[in-house]
């Protein structure tokens, strides 16, 4: 089924919406919760959370890309679900690995400056990410969006697997030298 | 808890911050990274390196689709040792074009319900491996990949009967655990591999010596025509991978030999190769016209202190019909050029 016809059915509240989404994009979304909470169960509870969450915003929302729509639903699902199990002390899997090296982007806190507001820092991310080639963009949000192994990155894009860490290691560098600029404090 | 651990603790919060900004990030960029190949910037070599392939391409169509058995006729008068590299551009720019003029045989496959031998090639059996086709079928929005082949008729049958045969017995073979989707390529021998339409004749026939087969798959999340190759001898391997793209990549100038040239910069790379450059250095890309040893020599050499005396490299070669070959891996650079040489060899 085709993604207007999915929102067409949200539109409508047909509950038939939850099974087509899930049919068409169960998988994807799947795979994102996985990635991050390397955990079955939780990782199907996110999914359908992610219908819910959907057929709440469906209407008034009419997302363009569906699957990017309700991946990321998936996706801040799973990192509150994360940091939920992180606090219990049962976090594991590459979503560590990952935080590890994004810490390596966190600028030093300077002053009292307030933290930087989330939406702001979703601006500059998206900035960054817009200086960057399309290579090093690419790779950088497989790792850090989708928080796919190294392996993974380098087999969908035929690369080698140094080749993909140098890349982040360079982005990670690139970012954090652009968050010093800007001042950022996390 | 020690200040060493919380100190870790709040950075994790920290980066946490920054991979929840994350989620806003473009769709547009999200889209393009879900893609399974990267669009490369078409450099100026593109047009004038393939209006003469693509011209010489059109000639051959318009004597005719040549047969499979004269093609290996002139692979035979071309493409033999003594022949060696003189005939390999012109051998495979010939194979190319019979597979504009040939006969196309399609394989319809459903995209959500694909078959195929699969194999978990990541750390094990894990629901992971999810992403590749999910992915790739979510953002596309297309309804099911349709995986296209295209073999040479007339005296190839029996190559072309080893290939039915593995394909079958891969359908026969496939699983899918529910809920645990994996990625989706089909594992072949090196028989089967050298029996496959088209990118066969991408193979060596010649490997540097003490080589032996490893393994070959074919991705299937990949849309083209895709194959990828692995030999080891001891600690060294050998990768190639050839793939059909839709767009030609762009390709390396080679008389700016500073943009690819590893013998022109030292240790690190990440601190010496101008930034501009990385691009094209990290996996340059030569046109077949432009390939030569002296290339090979650029990208294949033995690198600092603590790696072993077998050079290694890596580069792609582009052929006509937007084939590309990628190679990583080690041996002389003789021994590399002589293997690029062999290409499509063993396919007679």
């Amino acid at each position: 089924m085709r993604d207007t016809e999915i929102l067409d059915l949200y539109w409508k509240r047909e509950e038939r919406a939850i099974a087509e989404s899930q049919r068409s994009y169960g998988k994807y979304c799947y795979s994102i919760a996985w990635h991050i909470l390397y955990d079955r169960e939780d990782s199907d509870e996110c999914v359908n959370d992610t219908w819910l969450r959907a057929w709440n915003v469906i209407p008034p929302k009419r997302p363009g890309k569906l699957a990017l729509f309700l991946g990321t639903i998936t996706r801040n699902l799973s990192l509150d679900r994360w940091k939920e199990k992180h606090t219990m002390k049962r976090g594991n899997g590459e979503m560590t690995l990952a935080l590890d090296e994004l810490a390596e982007c966190v600028p030093d806190a300077r002053s009292t400056e307030d933290a930087v507001e989330a939406a702001e820092l979703e601006r500059m991310m998206n900035e960054f990410l817009r200086t960057l080639p399309e290579k090093e963009c690419n790779i950088f949000l497989r790792r850090y969006w989708y928080v796919e192994e190294y392996s993974e990155i380098a087999r969908r894009y035929g690369m080698k697997l140094n080749t993909v860490k140098t890349s982040l290691f360079r982005t990670r560098a690139r970012l954090r030298a652009y968050l010093e600029r800007e001042g950022v404090v996390i | 808890m020690s200040a060493v651990r919380k100190d870790r603790e709040e950075m994790r919060g920290q980066a946490l911050r920054i991979m929840q900004a994350l989620s806003g990030a473009d769709e547009e960029l999200l889209e393009r990274c879900g893609r399974k190949t990267m669009q490369r910037r078409r450099g100026r070599q593109r047009s004038r390196m393939f209006s003469g392939a693509w011209a010489a391409a059109l000639c051959l169509a318009a004597v005719g689709a040549m047969s499979w058995g004269g093609y290996l006729l002139i692979w035979g008068e071309n493409g033999g040792t003594e022949g060696g590299l003189a005939g390999m551009p012109q051998a495979i720019e010939l194979g190319a074009a019979e597979d504009t003029g040939g006969t196309e045989q399609k394989e319809g496959q459903e995209g959500g319900t694909e078959t195929g031998t699969e194999r978990e090639t990541g750390a094990g059996k894990l629901p992971e491996e999810a992403a590749g086709g999910a992915e790739e079928n979510a953002l596309s929005e297309s309804s099911g990949d349709t995986a296209e082949s295209v073999s040479g008729d007339g005296s190839g049958q029996a190559k072309e009967d080893l290939y039915q045969d593995a394909q079958e017995s891969k359908n026969g073979a496939a699983t899918e655990e529910e809920g645990c989707p994996v990625l989706r390529s089909l594992e072949y021998t090196e028989e089967e591999a050298r029996a496959l339409p088209v990118l066969s004749a991408y193979i060596p026939a010649q490997l540097p010596q003490g080589y032996t087969f490893e393994g070959a798959y074919v991705n299937q999340d990949i849309a083209g025509d895709n194959l990828t190759i692995t030999w080891s001898r001891g600690m060294d391997s050998l990768i190639l991978s050839v793939t059909t793209e839709a767009e030609a990549p762009a390709t390396v100038d080679t008389e700016r030999p500073e943009i690819y040239d590893e013998r022109f910069y030292s240790l690190p790379y990440g601190e010496t190769v101008p930034e501009e450059y990385r691009e094209s250095f990290d996996n340059p890309v030569f046109a077949l016209e432009d390939f030569t040893l002296e290339t090979v020599r650029s990208r294949v050499l033995v690198r600092g202190e603590g790696d072993t005396d077998t050079p290694r490299g890596n580069f792609s070669v582009l052929y006509p019909g937007n084939v590309l070959v990628q190679f990583n891996g080690r041996g002389t650079p003789e021994e590399i050029w002589e293997m690029f040489g062999s290409l499509g060899q063993d396919s007679r």
